[in-house]
């Protein structure tokens, strides 16, 4: 995965579904800084998990030439699903720049075949666009305008390491007569 | 102005101490906050541990150890990073008075030791 590209990527939806929308910034939260002026859009990843009933992937991928020892990847998928926090931030509590107007107009983004095609360039499958609700509250002196939105997504992480072929294989045969074994041998396998 | 308090602070003074005032914070255009910058200067300050009251308004679970209260001739600023004696110190309240009788008074958080313990 490729995480500075998917948040990049993320970031850019949301910035086409804003434009129109004067002085709109978006910002991931949580980085010990200052707000910046209003209307803004903050993005926080609240939860990664591995996805239910698709349980990791393995295979193989074969690469004659490869150094001696290493001609082998393993590779294990692991399909995760993350929930992105949408947060809205307005000065206006009613009309085209409320907290609520800009959450409808992300929200109408991310669920357009562009986004979803765009998103899935960099590896996010856009699974479920949650609905929005206001949580405006008080801020300082006076109301400000605030929205939150859930969106899930999808995505593959993969694991890798590197194997080789094997060189040699013990084998024990016990062979019986009668229920009674009468003879053991041991092979390997080349034979050295 | 109605009386040079400034004057009396400088009588006082216990260190000279860099302050370090952090310029606006910005963000990439990716949503990313980018690098703070800092105007660096120098300033006398005088330094004391804070009064019983100023203990009593401590948020709940403060570490008084790790707070001092900063007086100066030179405007402080919430935000500002005072450096004594290789301490940073970070001004989260101030009383300005410098209009008046032209010093500042700060109350400063040390920073990065809570961070620090297990």
């Amino acid at each position: 995965v490729n995480w500075v590209a998917i948040e990049n990527a993320v970031v850019a939806e949301i910035k086409t579904a804003l434009v129109g929308v004067a002085g709109a910034s978006v910002i991931w939260r949580d980085q010990t800084r200052g707000r910046p002026a209003r209307p803004f859009v903050t993005l926080a990843w609240v939860d990664v998990e591995p996805a239910p009933n698709t349980g990791p992937i393995d295979y193989y991928d074969d690469t004659p030439g490869a150094p001696a020892g290493a001609e082998l990847t393993l590779s294990t998928d692991t399909i995760a699903q993350a929930r992105l926090e949408v947060q809205t931030y307005a000065t206006d509590m009613t009309g085209d720049v409320s907290a609520m107007a800009l959450a409808l107009r992300i929200m109408s983004q991310l669920n357009g075949i562009d986004s979803v095609s765009r998103l899935s360039e960099v590896g996010v499958g856009l699974d479920n666009v949650g609905r929005a609700q206001s949580f405006s509250d008080i801020f300082q002196t006076e109301h400000e305008s605030r929205a939150v939105l859930t969106v899930s997504c999808k995505f593959v992480s993969t694991a890798t390491s590197t194997l080789t072929y094997v060189e040699r294989a013990g084998i024990e045969v016990q062979l019986n007569s009668n229920g009674s074994p009468f003879s053991n041998r041991t092979f390997d396998v080349p034979n050295p | 102005m109605i009386a040079d308090l400034g004057a009396v602070v400088d009588l006082f003074v216990t260190d000279t101490a860099t302050i370090k005032r952090p310029a606006p914070d910005a963000y990439d255009v990716n949503g990313r906050a980018t690098p703070r910058a800092f105007a660096t200067s120098t300033a006398k300050v005088c330094v004391q541990p804070l009064s019983g009251e100023q203990l009593r308004r401590l948020p709940p679970g403060s570490d008084n150890s790790e707070r001092v209260s900063i007086w100066a001739r030179t405007r402080l600023q919430i935000g500002d990073i005072v450096t004594l004696a290789g301490e940073e110190f970070e001004i989260d309240d101030v009383e300005d008075w410098q209009v008046l009788a032209q010093y500042s008074r700060a109350l400063a958080l040390r920073r990065g030791r809570s961070e620090a313990r297990p």
